[in-house]
């Protein structure tokens, strides 16, 4: 038998032109190398040293595959009448006088709430805190939902476990850190756990995620505790990962399940904007 | 240029311009259902070339879906030797099945893979081996459905391409 490109026969020694597949010690070899990957990265979570620093290298790709939304989006643009952009501006004009009306009295209430010690500290208003990331891919899976973000700031401070936020609130923190890449992850990933207090009965909870448009649910709480429907859930800053008093999601159900020791609390997470190319990383 | 290094380039081009397409993105729900043109490319390849397809393109192309997708390393790499060694063992009888027998085979190729893609392994869910519920089953079917249809306009598309292109 001949170990070139094709068999030959044993019997008549003519070449049998037989595509040979992948021969089954190879294949169980490579096999076993990717069960072995597997397992070392379950156990020591190797590729969030990687991942960043393989979006960097893939960031040309993400890039490629925005041009044709960029072009359809031009082009429509393009096509707008000159006088639907007046319009457009008085009406913006307008939008921004009430902006600024109602932007004065929230410094106000902000200033009252400080006092109150109830919201906002002085961390939100520093700018430097935060830096923007433009979004390149959201993986299409639902049950492992990974946002890509290009932080192309070279006097940034990018870390593991830094708050993502979206203008609604939280919609996440980073998971790993390239040179100018991080793969964020998001509230609704099974993996993702957030202390949080609710709005209007200040209970504590963690909030965990069951995948992309689905609920969230609050995990061990207990019977007696009093949540209501319909309340807002604010980052508790506990753990010290999440900045205190953001939005993260809202509660939708309370069940009281005769067969579960814990409540059945299910929470909406705030939308992740499809529309939203950017985002911001708190830092601090 | 080397013919065999062009033809594996030329292969390559066509997997890379099928991720590309895989990476548009439409609403969150769309995207659960799309068919996966990379995926249904790596198979025609398998099944159309093997012998030009070897376990260093499931292994790299798997990599590069592990980043892209955000899953743990080596499930896509996992995912695709599997199809690669199955397409590459059965692609004798595959190429002789009619395009709706291809397509009912598809189907269930990509159904068991967003099943598999389903799974727990990170443990995020200790009541649970999978992650996958009502919905995601829905939309598992839908997106396997979707997949067979696609199979045969893409399977001759690129057909075209390789006898226009690849000298074998």
């Amino acid at each position: 038998m001949s170990g070139g490109d094709h068999k030959v026969s044993k019997i008549t020694s003519e070449a049998i032109f037989a595509v040979r597949p992948i021969s089954s010690t190879r294949f169980l070899i490579s096999l076993v190398f990717c069960l072995s990957l597997l397992l070392i990265d379950i156990r020591f979570n190797l590729s969030n040293e990687i991942r960043g620093y393989a979006h960097d290298v893939l960031l040309p790709l993400y890039k490629i595959v925005e041009v044709p939304s960029q072009f359809i989006n031009k082009a429509s643009e393009i096509r707008q009448s000159n006088q639907q952009l007046k319009k457009d501006l008085l009406s913006y004009k307008e939008d921004n006088e009430k902006l600024k009306l109602i932007n004065s009295q929230l410094k106000d209430l902000t200033k009252r709430n400080q006092e109150l010690n109830l919201i906002w500290n002085s961390a939100q208003i520093d700018k430097e805190a935060y830096l923007l990331g433009q979004k390149m891919n959201l993986s299409s899976n639902p049950l492992k939902p990974a946002l890509i973000l290009d932080v192309n700031d070279p006097d940034s401070i990018l870390e593991i476990n830094q708050p993502v936020l979206s203008k609604e609130g939280i919609i996440g923190k980073v998971k790993s850190v390239g040179l100018r890449s991080v793969e964020v992850m998001i509230s609704q990933d099974p993996q993702s756990l957030i202390p949080v207090i609710s709005s209007t009965t200040r209970l504590h909870g963690i909030l965990k995620g069951y995948g992309l448009q689905r609920k969230g649910q609050l995990i061990n709480v207990k019977k007696t505790a009093a949540f209501k429907e319909g309340e807002d859930l604010y980052s508790s800053g506990l753990g010290k990962v999440f900045p205190p008093n953001y939005l993260v999601g809202k509660v939708v159900l309370i069940e009281d399940k005769p067969d579960n020791e814990f409540l059945n609390i299910d929470v909406e997470f705030i939308d992740l904007p499809e529309e939203q190319d950017y985002f911001l990383v708190f830092t601090k | 240029m080397n013919k065999d290094l062009k033809n594996y380039l030329l292969i390559s081009l066509s997997l890379i311009f099928f991720i590309l397409l895989d990476l548009i993105s439409f609403s969150q729900t769309a995207d659960q259902i799309k068919p996966s043109s990379f995926l249904l490319g790596f198979i025609y390849w398998n099944i159309a070339l093997p012998e030009k397809m070897n376990l260093y393109f499931a292994f790299t192309f798997g990599l590069l879906m592990d980043f892209m997708q955000g899953t743990v390393l080596g499930v896509y790499p996992l995912i695709l030797i599997l199809i690669s060694y199955l397409s590459q063992r059965f692609f004798y009888q595959f190429r002789t099945f009619k395009f709706v027998q291809q397509a009912l085979i598809i189907f269930l190729i990509f159904l068991i893979f967003k099943f598999f893609i389903a799974l727990d392994i990170n443990n995020a869910d200790p009541n649970s081996f999978s992650l996958a519920d009502k919905n995601y089953a829905l939309l598992s079917l839908i997106f396997a459905l979707l997949n067979s249809l696609v199979w045969v306009p893409l399977f001759y598309v690129l057909r075209i391409y390789r006898r226009k292109w690849i000298n074998t």
